[in-house]
């Protein structure tokens, strides 16, 4: 189903590496976050540094969109992208059963090594109690995610959703990405992104809906880039002359993209600087992008990105 | 714009029917045949439940390996595909396929970390299988598809949440046909940490009876082959049936229990229902969650009083862990099959194992005896740790 979507809000939150200033003002934000949303009458307990840049995210994103929270809203929908980031929780309990034996598998901790805990907790946090997907997808794990929470929107499914990808790239991870033969895959880190999707008109939105999602694709397979791409443009009704900056919005990008679009009269290409972070890669580059391009600028950017299993996907934001 | 969605094939593997017979399965549901058994896969010993229902490894056989639940997936993939002839009937790329699935390859991580000394190209090997995404990436090469490959996970409600996303993707025109559903495989991982929750029976799984005493761990694949309906009719596919409505809502409450009352399951149940456009008191069969757990059985039926009104007090709901364990992110997909089935036979199953009334599920649970019935208009609902709800109507042609 086409047509376009406001970004009514955006939060991201990332940490490069551990035990630095970044990690001490996620703490302060989180501390904060909790403090306001006591005071409205909910409390929020999470357990995992990838439910925090979750939720810490989702809190920034309504803020900037000037909604209140608790939502309270039966058509409130949250769509997230949450793979690797959930990985050490499982380690963890592999590891325990492996040393301590059955009595050693904590009863607290065994709900987190479900991908869906972390949209759970954010559901809880700020009650959102409408339509709610996980994808598992890899890198594409937080764009699969924006284009679900895109049809949601169009079909009236949702009055507004929030959208986008988490994780939380940890050593147990890191080791077995160097045993499985890719020794760069860089320190531990993390981070998410989440987009507020709605519509502009929407008694709710206050000022916001400068920005658009207006179009989205996706491909598998042979050239899959392509196929993401072309239904990308089909998706928005625009031209590749139209697009005035295109982003990689992951670290694996298919080598036919510098292929295809010879002879085109394209646009400039960049590298998102948030392309090695797996599951919110994609959103962060559509943040990155929307601010490079500029709120209320107009400017069309493609943001592309690709899974080395689940293939590629575009998303076209107006800025 | 919506275009009739229509079912054209079916292929689900179970203890059931380990070869991936989908009569072989049908039969034994109706008759409750019980696939709760001694846990074979693992040591489960030093456990205080010591059952599941579990496919024999050695009947999945090792062809393409990618270890059990991979096979699982392939055998439930391909028989779905050749059921619904498929095969270079379709543009690939206006085709898609939708996985759910809770725990997907992590019997691989669980093996790699446990496993002790591995051999390098082991150890390559179980990582390789480990990602979440990896199964539908290899049905979706094996089989050519081009269109969107989706990986869903939204714990117990997975493979009903895989098949509502499919089904959206051909009602809007998006595509033309989906090979949607879920897998999941019975692993000392996910044993264990249920076990350190209290959640397993040490006997039989008994939903809607007093005497419940817990879930069993089950595991298997189911997969729907989910069509536009005017390209079905033009390729001469038999129609099993239709997806008729799909709805889904969270509790927004609780990371394990479900909200008390069942709101969220309430809310999908009302919206896949009015998405159908016909009234509830239509529901000829509903295919319950039913768990066999306390909070389940009196949510669910709470939540079918109030999404039903009084035709739930009328309407036969059966539950087929009783006899299946529960099969996480496959057990959706296993009962929109089931439902369909009853749609083609007009028998719905029972609820085996029943033994003891429960004023707190005052439904027609069809206590262990199937029983025939016109089945018009079939209802499959599915709930799931962190709230997740979703729910199918389905429906004949």
């Amino acid at each position: 189903m086409s047509g376009p979507v406001s970004i009514l809000g955006v939060g991201a939150v990332f940490i490069r590496e551990r035990n630095t200033e970044e990690e001490k003002s996620l703490e302060h934000r989180l501390s904060s976050a909790g403090e306001a949303l006591e005071k409205a009458g909910k409390r929020i307990r999470l357990f995992h540094r990838v439910e925090e840049f979750a939720f810490l995210a989702a809190w920034d994103a309504l803020k900037e969109s000037g909604i209140g929270v608790p939502l309270q809203d039966s058509r409130a929908g949250i769509v997230l992208g949450v793979d690797e980031g959930i990985d050490g929780i499982r380690a963890r309990h592999s590891i325990a059963l492996r040393d301590e034996g059955p009595g050693g598998v904590s009863p607290i901790s065994f709900p987190f090594t479900s991908h869906n805990a972390v949209t759970a907790q954010v559901s809880i946090g700020l009650d959102i109690q409408g339509e709610s997907f996980t994808y598992c997808m890899g890198s594409l794990s937080g764009a699969a995610a924006l284009g679900a929470a895109k049809g949601m929107l169009l079909e009236g499914r949702a009055s507004m959703v929030l959208a986008g990808g988490a994780t939380s790239i940890e050593r147990e991870f890191l080791e077995g990405m160097r045993l499985a033969g890719l020794p760069n895959a860089g320190a531990e880190r993390g981070g998410a992104c989440l987009l507020l999707l709605g519509f502009p008109g929407a008694e709710y939105a206050r000022g916001g809906g400068l920005t658009e999602l207006i179009g989205y694709g996706v491909g598998f397979g042979e050239d899959s880039e392509r196929s993401a791409v072309g239904a990308c443009l089909s998706d928005a009704g625009v031209s590749f002359q139209d697009i005035r900056r295109v982003w990689r919005a992951t670290t694996d990008v298919s080598p036919s993209w510098e292929e295809w679009r010879k002879g085109e009269t394209g646009p400039a290409i960049r590298t998102s600087s948030f392309a090695d972070m797996h599951s919110a890669s994609f959103p962060l580059a559509v943040a990155e992008a929307i601010g490079e391009a500029g709120r209320g600028s107009g400017r069309i950017v493609l943001i592309v990105g690709g899974d080395c299993l689940a293939g590629s996907a575009a998303a076209l934001v107006k800025a | 714009m919506t275009e009739p969605v229509v079912v054209t094939g079916i292929g689900v593997i179970s203890p059931l029917n380990p070869e991936g017979d989908t009569e072989r399965f049908w039969t034994a549901i109706r008759v409750g045949e019980e696939g709760v058994l001694p846990v074979r896969s693992f040591d489960a010993s030093s456990y205080p439940c010591k059952v599941a229902a579990e496919i024999p490894r050695d009947m999945l056989g090792a062809g393409g390996g990618g270890g059990a639940v991979m096979q699982m997936a392939r055998i439930a993939f391909r028989r779905a595909i050749a059921d619904a002839d498929l095969t270079g009937k379709v543009d690939p790329k206006r085709t898609g396929l939708v996985l759910g699935t809770v725990l997907g390859g992590v019997v691989s991580g669980d093996r790699y970390l446990r496993g002790g000394a591995l051999q390098d190209e082991e150890m390559k090997s179980l990582l390789r299988r480990y990602p979440m995404r990896a199964i539908a990436a290899s049905l979706a090469s094996s089989a050519r598809i081009g269109g969107p490959v989706l990986t869903v996970s939204t714990a117990c409600a997975s493979g009903t949440d895989a098949i509502g996303i499919a089904f959206r993707k051909i009602r809007n025109g998006d595509l033309d046909a989906v090979v949607a559903g879920g897998v999941d495989a019975v692993s000392e991982f996910s044993f264990s940490g249920f076990s350190a929750l209290n959640a397993l029976t040490l006997s039989k799984v008994r939903p809607f009876s007093r005497n419940r005493s817990g879930i069993a761990l089950g595991e298997g694949a189911a997969f729907l082959v989910l069509e536009r309906e005017n390209n079905a009719i033009a390729r001469g596919a038999c129609i099993l049936g239709r997806i008729a409505g799909y709805g889904s809502a969270l509790d927004a409450t609780h990371l394990t229990a479900p909200h008390r009352d069942g709101r969220g399951l309430s809310s999908a149940i009302t919206s896949a229902i009015r998405e159908t456009g016909v009234e509830p008191d239509r529901i000829d069969y509903v295919n319950a969650h039913g768990t066999g757990t306390l909070y389940n059985d009196w949510m669910e039926t709470r939540a079918l009083r109030a999404s039903l009104g009084p035709h739930a007090g009328a309407v036969p709901v059966s539950s087929i862990k009783a006899v299946l364990g529960h099969a996480f992110g496959a057990a959706g997909a296993m009962e929109a099959a089931v439902c369909l089935l009853a749609i083609r036979d007009g028998v719905v199953p029972p609820t085996a194992n029943f033994e003891e009334a429960d004023p707190g599920c005052d439904i027609d649970c069809v206590p262990n005896r199937e029983r025939s019935v016109p089945v018009r208009v079939a209802l499959s609902v599915s709930a799931g740790f962190g709230g997740q709800n979703g729910a199918l109507v389905l429906a004949a042609r």
